[in-house]
Parts: C-alpha cells; structure tokens; sequence
C-alpha cells in the first residue's frame, strides 16, 4: 500500500469499520444493557403460546362442529338466491368421530389396507418423480432455446388449459386398469404444475448474472451449471411441492373412478356400502401421506435453499 | 508489445443498434469514437444516460463486436470475452446462493483453478477490502455497500491487467460511496492497473480518475479529454472541499452541461 499510512483519515476509516478489533463495548457490557431472559422463558417465547392456543381454538371448533354434528345439521335457514349452501344431511349419509376412529382402528392394523394404501403411494409416488423430472426438463428447454418454446408453446398451453380428468375414460381403456393407468392420469396432471414454474423461472434468471459469468470466461455449460441451476431451484422445489399433493390427488381420482386396488378403490366402495366414516378414514390416511411428500420436499428446501435468509420462502408447517 | 503500445484503443468505433430489417430504424449508439489509453491509467468516463458509455465497456469486455472500427487491448483486437478483463456491473450482481467467499471465488472457479488456491485468493481479497469477518455471509445478510465490495473483490480475484466498471457505485447511498470510494481508490492506487471507470456523477470522475473523457449525447462522440492533475494517494473526504479539485470539476461540468440541458 503506497497510500499515506498513519494519516488521521485512515485511522478514522480503520474504528469505522474495524468495530470488532477494538471494539466499543466489550460483548459483557453489551449483555448487561440488554435485559436477559431465562432459558424458560426463551422456550415459551419460542414455543410462541399464542399461535399454539389460536391452533388448539381451531382444532376444537372444527372438532366441535364434526362432534355435534352441528355441521351435518346444517343451517336451513341461510338461503341465497333459493340455494341453501349448507343444507341438512341424512343421518344415513353422516359420519361421526367416534366411527371414523373405529374404522381406523380396525383397518389400520390389517395388512390388505396397507397393501391398498401401498398401492396408492407406489402411484402417486412413481408419477410425482416423473412428473418432476419431465416437468424440470420441459421447462429447462423451453426456457433456454427460444425456438423450442416459440414451436411447442402454444401447443403446450393448448394441453394444458384441457381438463386433464376428461381424458381418465379414454386413459383406462388405453393402459387398463390397473396401476398403470393412475399413474398415466397423475403424472399429465402434475407435469404441468412443474414445467410452467419451471420455464418461467429460467426465462427469469437475473440477466447480469450470466454476463458477470460470461466475462469471466464461462462456458453455456458453465453458466447452466453454475448460474441457471441454482437460480432456479427455489422455483422447481415449490412446484415439486405442488406436484406432490397434485398427485396424490390424480392417483386417488382415477381410482376413485374405476380400479382393482387402492385406497380410492377402498374408498369408493365405502361409500357405495354408505359408509361415509370410511370415506372420512380414508381421506385422514391420505391427507398424512401427502403432507409427508410435501414436509420430505420442505426439508429438501432447508438443505439447498439455506442462502435465502429473511426472504419469504414457503415453509413447511411446523407443528 | 513496445513499452508504448496502449493498453486500450479505440479507432474509428461506431456501434449502430437494430436497422436490419427496412421497418426497423438504426440507432447509432456510437459514432467515430477515436480513443487510447496508456497502460496504468485510470480513465473515467461521463455523459447524458443512453450516450452509449456501458456500449463501450461492453465492447472493450468482447460482449458485443463494433460495427466499425477497432477495438484493441495491448495492440490485439478483441474478439470475446477475457479472463485477463475485470467486468464490474452497476448492480453487485452476485449470486444469492454463493457466500461472499465463493461469490470471489466465482471466476476461479470458472476458470478451473484448484479449491485451495481459489480459498486463497479470496481471503487475500476479502481482507483486503476488509470483509474478512463475512467470508461465509450470504449476500442478503449483507449491506449494499459491503456486496459492492464483495463484487469488486470478485472483478479482481482473477488478477485482470484492465478494470472495467460500470458505475459500480451508483446505487450506493451518499455515506456509503464515500467509503467504498476511498477504499477502491486505495486498492487501485497500490496495483496502478488501467481503469474505465464509467460513471454519471461527475464529482466522483473527477475524484478517482487520471483522465476524465465527456461523452456527448447519442449517436455518442467524445466531446472533450481532460487530464486531472491532482496529487496521488487522493484522501477521498478532503479532496473534496479542495479548490484545484473543484476547479477541475467546474471545467468539465461546463462541457457536460451543453449536452444534459
């Protein structure tokens, strides 16, 4: 350094910004200025007792309005242009907690209802990681090479504004069925709810980045590895997110609409038998895998997107 | 190379955006821009916004060839983008993802160099610029001022013999420039490599610079070239209220002023 070393406007620049090699106030002065809290009252703080009390309050309304079956009673009186939205239903048709729990403690320990749920998961499994990766390289291409996505955009968006469900009758004289077919359903559904988010978020890519990249000498291999990747990923992993519940649903449809096994299967021939604390279970049991799928993506997000302090990332509800 | 061939040239450059379809109107961003900088200078370049200032330096980094003309680096055309050139955005542009360290280490890394010797380097640059404590913050938890350093730590990591930069510290508050600027112009003035420093604020061109070059509005032209003969090390803060220092500005501002009103 030629510069003037020891001028006073060096000295000024060095307490400025060099606070931590000789600091103001020792760390131990700072701790007394700040009041201290108990390492329980730290935990209650965390624990956050008014989130938690406004939960159990939901909880127990939901619980009380299934209970008393004040929810199948329904409100007779509330009217709207002659349509009453919550109409009374049959006790035939009505569930109840006590027998939903009784259904479950009687199907949960039996292995065909593991082996119908097995069923299901493989389904919804198989066609989430297909969608997913389909679905990631749609958008990738379509997001880098402009011509692709000039000749396959408006056909794309054309599939994709189709009710998909429409297609199930046509899908299950194709694949059958079986597995297959479910699969086949889910994973038209989901890939969409991956490439769209997917493609946006490449053509979003910060512009400056690359160029930052490129003068530095970085190959097209390079900056997609080293800018267009990372850049994307908080995009790809709330779709995936997305694509996970998506699936399920998908699966569950079209075996809701016609198949051998699984917990649609189970389902709608509950229903049929109208046994509606069957069709509660169930929904239970499917509910729980698809908030595993979508907490598993969530942690994935904690690992990978680590470099997103402070911003609104979705996260994963924490119970 | 002779000891006099300059380390940047410019001969008879004009660069015409568009008009390659009889619909579509060409704009010449820059006209007959004749132009030569000797090794060690530091140059700053001003002018309207749109006078085609970032087109030069997009130029000189191999972005974007002339339409006419030459563009020579120590007596070679330029024909793409260099390792041996440091690019600095006006925006920090750094990756989210990347810790202030690997953010330098970026262009290391592109250039294959092995980790210990890019962990190496970056800690020599982080400290220098006195970041040292917040090699492994990401750039959200850090300030404005400090992710400018952390980019200009990042342009110099790959030792470039030219320092292109495009009003880097533009977006920076008026406390915060002022710090950044001393301590740029320290840097600078302990490795004497070129400079072209693009920048809108004519005070700071005047500061930093050996050379400050007016750019007329577009089609640009270079409308005046103005040695500044202020002393070395400059003190940012008290070069300031000097009276050479703002007679050197009043001189230029004159010239700029015919092309911004």
């Amino acid at each position: 350094m030629k510069s003037s070393e020891g001028s006073p406007r060096e000295a000024d620049m060095a307490t400025s910004q060099d606070t931590e090699s000789t600091p103001v106030v020792s760390q131990d002065e700072l701790r007394g200025m700040i009041p201290q809290e108990s390492i329980w009252h730290y935990r209650i703080r965390k624990f956050d007792v008014r989130t938690q009390v406004g939960r159990l309050a939901v909880i127990f309304s939901l619980w009380w309005l299934w209970w008393s079956e004040t929810i199948w009673d329904g409100w007779d009186a509330i009217s709207l242009f002659g349509i009453q939205p919550f109409p009374n239903v049959s006790p035939v048709f009505r569930a109840s907690p006590g027998a939903t729990w009784e259904y479950l403690i009687e199907f949960l320990p039996e292995s065909l209802f593991w082996q119908d749920a097995w069923v299901t998961i493989k389904e919804a499994l198989i066609a989430f990681i297909i969608a997913s990766v389909l679905g990631v390289v749609a958008g990738i291409v379509l997001g880098n090479f402009q011509r692709v996505a000039k000749i396959f955009g408006p056909f794309i968006i054309l599939i994709n504004a189709m009710p998909k469900i429409a297609f199930l009758p046509l899908i299950l004289v194709v694949y059958g069925v079986g597995e297959m077919s479910k699969v086949v359903l889910a994973v038209i559904i989901a890939f969409f709810i991956v490439q769209v988010p997917t493609q946006a978020a490449v053509s979003l890519v910060d512009p400056d980045l690359v160029t930052v990249a490129r003068t530095m000498g970085a190959s097209n291999h390079q900056i997609f590895r080293m800018v267009t990747i990372p850049a994307i990923g908080p995009a790809i992993l709330g779709a995936m997110r997305l694509a996970a519940i998506i699936s399920v649903q998908g699966a569950v449809f079209g075996e809701i609409f016609a198949s051998k096994r699984g917990l649609g299967q189970r389902l709608i021939t509950s229903a049929n038998m109208l046994d509606y604390n069957g069709l509660f279970a169930i929904v239970f049991v499917l509910a729980v895998f698809a908030l595993i799928l979508n907490g598993a993506i969530g942690l994935a997000e904690k690992r990978f997107l680590r470099w997103q302090v402070g911003s609104q990332s979705a996260q994963v509800v924490s119970l | 190379m002779s000891a006099d061939t300059p380390a940047v040239e410019l001969e008879n450059v004009s660069l015409i955006f568009g008009g390659d379809h009889p619909s579509d109107e060409p704009v010449a961003a820059l006209h007959d821009i004749n132009l030569s900088i000797p090794t060690g200078q530091f140059v700053a370049v001003v002018g309207p916004s749109g006078c085609g200032k970032t087109t030069i330096l997009n130029m000189l980094s191999g972005l974007i060839p002339p339409t006419k003309g030459a563009v020579r680096r120590n007596g070679t055309e330029v024909d793409g983008p260099s390792k041996d050139i440091g690019y600095m955005l006006a925006r920090s542009a750094l990756s989210p993802w990347r810790t202030a360290k690997r953010n330098v280490e970026l262009g290391l890394e592109i250039q294959g160099i092995p980790k210990n010797k890019r962990s190496e380097k970056s800690m020599e640059l982080l400290r220098r610029l006195r970041l040292e404590d917040f090699a492994d913050s990401f750039p959200s938890q850090l300030s404005q001022g400090m992710n400018q350093r952390v980019a200009i730590a990042r342009t110099l990591a790959l030792d470039p013999d030219l320092w292109l930069m495009d009003e880097p510290f533009g977006a920076l508050d008026a406390q915060t420039r002022l710090t950044v600027q001393s301590e740029f112009i320290e840097l600078w003035e302990s490795e004497g490599t070129t400079v072209i420093f693009v920048t809108h604020d004519l005070e700071e061109a005047v500061l930093l610079a050996d050379r400050v070059i007016v750019i007329t509005a577009r089609p640009g032209r270079i409308k005046s070239d103005t040695i500044i003969d202020l002393p070395r090390p400059r003190i940012i803060d008290e070069l300031r209220f000097d009276e050479n220092f703002k007679q050197a500005e009043e001189r230029i501002w004159m010239e700029l002023r015919d092309e911004i009103v």
